[in-house]
């Protein structure tokens, strides 16, 4: 059972429709009290950094995140969901992020921004879509796991530290390669 | 960049895709959920789907069209036609859409691309600019076509931009439905002002024109539509021709 977060705000149908095609059992909590502190948590997010942590921060959610991923409870965050893994973000200043794993988010710096649209992994045959206007960098670039690349220049697109992963690009509108993608990601646990 | 984008575009009309030139003359094209199955296997990038008879008639889009298509697709879609306020987009979005266009009512008050822009992120509020050439330079259309506002689009372009639009649809009404290729112009012109991506739109007639929108006109995705929905090729040969001439796209 993938326990999906929905309190970060934004539009969570897409992700809830994939997740059903998928035949992958799921629940909404609506709080953090009713998270089970056994299964693995799903946090997709769209909007802004500082939002999505206002969202967040003000059901409760990062105290008892940061202690179901010390449980080492997989979490795997999408799109704006992965950068509040993260320390901080040069699109909210001043907000503190979930701190799950070292680093900040950089906004892009060339060419037309959103980053909207397919974009290959390095290192695989996969496209998958992307819309961000930031992206993560984290300090240890041995969480980077998978880049793909904007304007020439990689950024991450799957981070991964112990049992904390998140993806940048949207796997729930990414076909088939999205949909194996996320498969990979529940047989790994 | 991400790759050049094709994206097939379905005009629905009381339930039916339909097909005209300049916006006249339409043709029952078939059933819009069926399309955007068959143009997502085909390997379409993304879907749009836009309700023309909303804006004229005054009415609120047909969601129960949107949530069947939206139910058989694993690619964005982008929803449009009549969105008039704040709530209207909410409903597209409820009902499966990933994105929405606005037209009409963002002319008439611009603030609500700012109002979307604020509630769902920038990426979902796709701003679709209808435009009429007039001597050197181009009238935004509304309501379908049938009225010329007399505003540059270049102009508009640029505001739209900063109050958050996240991406132009940019449609040239000269072109619409004639097959004799995107006025790479009008996109060019266009995208240089754009701060973000920009769909070109109207006149695709065979693959060579994708190209040259790609190449000539700067456009970072490529609408289709006629060209699909009479058959005159597929998105895979579309594809292969862009492939072909050096420009990325993803594989079907």
């Amino acid at each position: 059972m993938l326990e999906v977060i929905t309190a970060a705000g934004g539009n969570m149908g897409s992700v809830l429709r994939f997740l059903k095609r998928l035949d992958i059992r799921y629940c909404c909590p609506n709080s953090p009290e009713q998270l089970s502190g056994k299964n693995p948590i799903l946090l997709p997010g769209v909007g802004s950094f500082g939002s999505v942590m206002e969202n967040l921060s003000s059901s409760g959610y990062p105290e008892v995140l940061k202690k179901n991923s010390e449980k080492g409870i997989p979490i795997l965050g999408i799109c704006s969901g992965m950068q509040v893994l993260f320390n901080s973000s040069e699109e909210s200043p001043g907000t503190k992020g979930l701190g799950l794993i070292p680093g900040t988010v950089k906004k892009f710096r060339t060419g037309k921004i959103p980053h909207i649209g397919w974009s290959k992994l390095e290192g695989s045959n996969e496209y998958v879509y992307f819309v961000n206007s930031y992206h993560c960098k984290p300090e240890n670039p041995k969480n980077q796991s998978r880049r793909a690349c904007h304007c020439g220049n990689p950024f991450t697109a799957i981070v991964n530290r112990d049992n904390i992963t998140g993806f940048q690009f949207h796997p729930e509108i990414s076909y088939r390669a999205g949909e194996e993608i996320m498969r990979r990601w529940l047989r790994a646990l | 960049m991400p790759c050049k984008r094709i994206i097939a575009c379905l005009d629905v009309k009381d339930g039916r895709t339909v097909k005209g030139t300049c916006f006249q003359n339409l043709e029952d094209m078939g059933d819009p959920a069926d399309q955007a199955e068959l143009y997502q296997e085909q390997g379409a990038d993304e879907i749009v789907l836009l309700d023309i008879s909303a804006s004229q008639n005054g009415r609120s889009p047909m969601l129960i069209w949107i949530e069947r298509t939206a139910d058989r697709l694993s690619i964005p879609l982008t929803a449009g036609g009549g969105v008039r306020c704040l709530q209207d987009a909410t409903a597209l979005l409820d009902a499966g859409a990933d994105k929405v266009t606005v037209n009409t009512a963002a002319v008439n008050s611009p603030e609500l691309i700012s109002e979307i822009a604020n509630r769902y992120g920038r990426q979902c509020c796709v701003l679709a600019v209808d435009a009429a050439r007039k001597n050197d330079s181009w009238n935004v259309l509304v309501k379908g076509g049938t009225v010329n506002t007399g505003m540059d689009v270049l102009e508009w372009t640029r505001k739209a931009c900063i109050l958050g639009a996240g991406e132009i649809l940019l449609t040239s009404w000269n072109r619409d439905g004639t097959s004799q290729g995107f006025d790479t112009n009008l996109t060019k012109n266009v995208s240089l002002v754009s701060t973000v991506p920009v769909i070109a739109s109207g006149g695709a007639g065979c693959p060579k024109h994708f190209t040259s929108v790609f190449k000539e006109g700067h456009a970072d995705a490529a609408l289709a539509a006629g060209i699909l929905h009479r058959k005159s090729c597929t998105i895979g040969e579309i594809k292969q021709q862009l492939t072909e001439d050096g420009i990325e796209v993803r594989p079907c």
